[in-house]
């Protein structure tokens, strides 16, 4: 049972992860051409009228979309299992490795998430006068959510990455 | 040392053919062919234990240490 719906299931999933792929992109373009709109969470940006715009805010705003390509990366690494799962074989010699990669890209995006929001508020108020300049860190539950997720899958490709190595060996045995 | 398979010494003296020990002991007969060569990492108990029942003989007679 659980044979025949793996292949469906990662099926559905490889199609999803490759929108997502054509998707996220797009989706970060719009956000750079349209900062105002509500889909993204760039309010400090949105507040500052375009013409007002220097150097240092579109280096602001581009450093706030770091952590989304590492999510992009996590999403490749994803649709790669997604098609190997499509094969029926769970267990492998790849799944491990890309279970992995997925966890540690997002791990990279969950850290980088933490670590803009001060790079971008002190770039934000580095124009303003001296005492008038501000750094911000803000860290929330779905961060540290986020963080355990990655972490947790990192874990579970180290394990896969140990299963299919056992299971490489037994496939050895008569 | 060294662990040698003859399995093929048995078969021929038990005058059997490796696709009718194969259906007999539940293996392919590429698996089959894959241990009498030697090829392999190693034996499973049951497939042994199984081996020796067909050939009606004891594990020291398949396995030799060299």
């Amino acid at each position: 049972m659980t044979e025949q719906r793996l292949p469906r299931i990662a099926m559905g999933l490889q199609l999803l992860a490759t929108c997502a792929l054509v998707l996220l992109p797009l989706a970060i373009l719009w956000a750079i051409a349209v900062p105002s709109m509500a889909m993204f969470q760039l309010p400090t940006f949105s507040e500052v009228p375009r013409s007002d715009w220097s150097l240092v805010t579109w280096i602001g705003l581009m450093v706030g979309f770091l952590p989304a390509v590492f999510f992009w990366l996590a999403v490749n690494k994803m649709r790669s299992l997604f098609a190997l799962y499509r094969l029926g074989d769970p267990l492998a010699p790849d799944a491990g490795p890309l279970i992995k990669s997925i966890g540690g890209n997002l791990m990279i995006g969950a850290i980088l998430i933490i670590a803009v929001v001060p790079v971008q508020s002190l770039l934000m108020s580095l124009g303003n006068p001296v005492g008038q300049r501000s750094i911000s860190i803000s860290l929330n539950s779905s961060t540290i959510g986020f963080i355990l997720v990655a972490g947790l899958l990192s874990l579970i490709g180290w394990s896969m990455s140990e299963a299919t190595k056992i299971a490489a060996e037994n496939r050895e045995f008569v | 040392m060294e662990i040698v398979v003859r399995l093929d010494v048995m078969m021929a003296k038990r005058k059997i053919k490796g696709r009718e020990l194969a259906a007999q002991i539940g293996i392919t007969e590429q698996n089959l062919s894959l241990l009498k060569s030697g090829k392999v990492k190693g034996i499973r108990f049951e497939t042994l234990g199984k081996l020796c029942d067909a050939l009606d003989c004891q594990p020291a007679d398949i396995l030799e240490a060299v």
